[in-house]
């Protein structure tokens, strides 16, 4: 007897990934909170961290309006537009 | 496409009306796995991880043909997206599900709906599906399809026996897990869990209820079958033994509303409140309408600061005049989904706290609503 397949895979992911910076200094740096509690605090603390050591040009930050919604495609954009690098981070 | 209304009774399982759409003989594009027997089967899909963890009904072609056939829907039919998960839903998949799940065909419509119902943005699935609170997927049939299909609304209200209720809960559960991505341990990351995960399914009880049922509330007519979805927690029964006055009914209601709601500061779910028979009765004879019930529920169902810091449900230390000071469960009276059910011996109103994470909202949806009909 046959029986079907109950599953369904991921569908494939298209998508280029961007070009790796050569070094943090100088780097202008976004930090996307994902608006769970704490995630500032862990941001602030790795953005201190790296900031001692290599030392950026900005910095910016932007908060998830939900953890579970992904990030509006505005912040992403504006995000991109205005850093070369991006932490996102969860807390908790 | 619409499904028609009036669907044959349950037990006239062989008989296919010359008025559904005739569905062409199917050709299903997910892979078939050839097994010895049905043991084998049931064993196999142990084996892959495809169950829940109890033994499923061999989804066999002609069984799955008979999902599809009933419904009149055709299988590579686009039902919705996990995005975040890059998973698209079809109707072949969920009618697999169904099968496994052990429903008749006379079910399928009904699971097709609570599966499109929990892919509405509104529902916002991830959260509630993946999260550490776990909630499970509430569904509660109101119309004519619940007394067709003879699903319970009334002695062991969620409990085991009635094979509607079980496996049209259960079906949507193992979509969920097959076709959503909601694996366990992967990205189900229930840390408790609870028992609705397997099946948490109801009707009301709208012959005997003294208010218009749940889906009327949400603006449709009583004669349209829908479906309600809700990120449901494990529930509390209440068990309000001595009052019988409406006022003190509703006021122990209350406060036991206020004993499990979550009380987040900025994302309060809604509530179900499941009014067990004896004590709907009792609601009847005062003459309270649902909108007066759910107004006084609303106002009383609330907890003073210095309870909620104490055991942490709000951050911070006791300060001077907290015990003044109160937070109520709920944003709004029609958070509260008010629906009469439960067996009729026993002084219980349930209370369901919706998933505390924020942004999940349950949605109704009427059986054979068409998007593009505006019907």
């Amino acid at each position: 007897m046959y029986v079907l397949n109950p599953t369904t895979a991921p569908t494939a992911a298209r998508f280029v990934a961007a070009e790796r910076v050569r070094a943090l200094r100088g780097a202008r740096l976004g930090l996307l909170d994902n608006g769970k509690h704490n995630s500032n605090k862990l941001l602030d603390h790795l953005c201190e961290v790296l900031a001692e050591e290599h030392g950026f040009a900005d910095v910016r930050r932007a908060r998830k309006p939900s953890p579970f919604a992904p990030a509006p495609e505005t912040m992403l954009a504006e995000l991109a537009d205005s850093c070369d690098v991006v932490i996102t981070a969860v807390g908790d | 496409m619409a499904v028609a209304h009036g669907a044959p009774m349950v037990n006239e399982l062989s008989v296919v009306s010359d008025q559904w759409p005739v569905v062409p003989e199917t050709e299903f594009q997910s892979e078939q796995l050839e097994v010895v027997d049905a043991a084998a089967a049931m064993e196999l899909f142990f084996e892959r991880g495809w169950t829940d963890g109890l033994p499923i009904v061999p989804p066999t072609p002609e069984a799955v043909e008979a999902m599809l056939e009933y419904a009149g829907r055709y299988p590579a039919e686009h039902l919705g997206s996990v995005p975040e998960r890059r998973r698209e839903v079809n109707v072949e998949k969920v009618a697999i599900n169904a099968v496994m799940a052990g429903c008749l065909p006379a079910f399928f419509p009904v699971v097709l709906t609570a599966v499109e119902a929990i892919l509405e943005p509104r529902f916002s699935l991830v959260g509630p599906s993946s999260s550490t609170a776990g909630a499970a997927v509430l569904i509660v049939v109101n119309g004519p399809v619940a007394r067709e299909l003879g699903l319970n609304s009334k002695d062991n209200l969620f409990g085991p026996g009635n094979r509607a209720n079980a496996t049209i809960g259960r079906a949507v559960r193992l979509t969920m897990i097959n076709a959503m991505g909601t694996t366990p341990g992967v990205f189900d990351r229930s840390c408790m869990g609870h028992p609705g995960k397997y099946t948490y399914c109801i009707a009301e009880n709208e012959a005997e209820s003294p208010w218009a049922p749940l889906h009327v509330d949400r603006g449709l007519h009583a004669d349209d079958s829908a479906v309600t979805v809700f990120a449901a927690q494990a529930m509390y029964q209440s068990n309000d033994r001595f009052h019988s006055d409406a006022k003190s009914l509703l006021a122990s209601t209350a406060l036991s509303m206020a004993a499990v709601s979550s009380f987040l500061a900025d994302a309060q779910p809604e509530m179900a409140v499941v009014v067990g028979y004896e004590h709907m009765l009792a609601l009847r004879e005062s003459g309270l309408t649902r909108n007066q019930i759910k107004d006084f529920l609303f106002e009383r169902a609330r907890s003073d600061l210095v309870s909620l810091k104490q055991v942490g449900k709000l951050p911070g230390s006791v300060k001077p005049g907290d015990e003044a000071r109160f937070e109520q469960v709920l944003d709004s009276p029609d958070d509260i989904l008010l629906i009469a059910a439960g067996g009729v011996a026993g002084r219980y109103t349930n209370i369901i706290p919706g998933w505390p994470g924020g942004g999940s909202r349950s949605v109704t949806r009427a059986i054979g609503q068409c998007e593009e009909c505006h019907i």
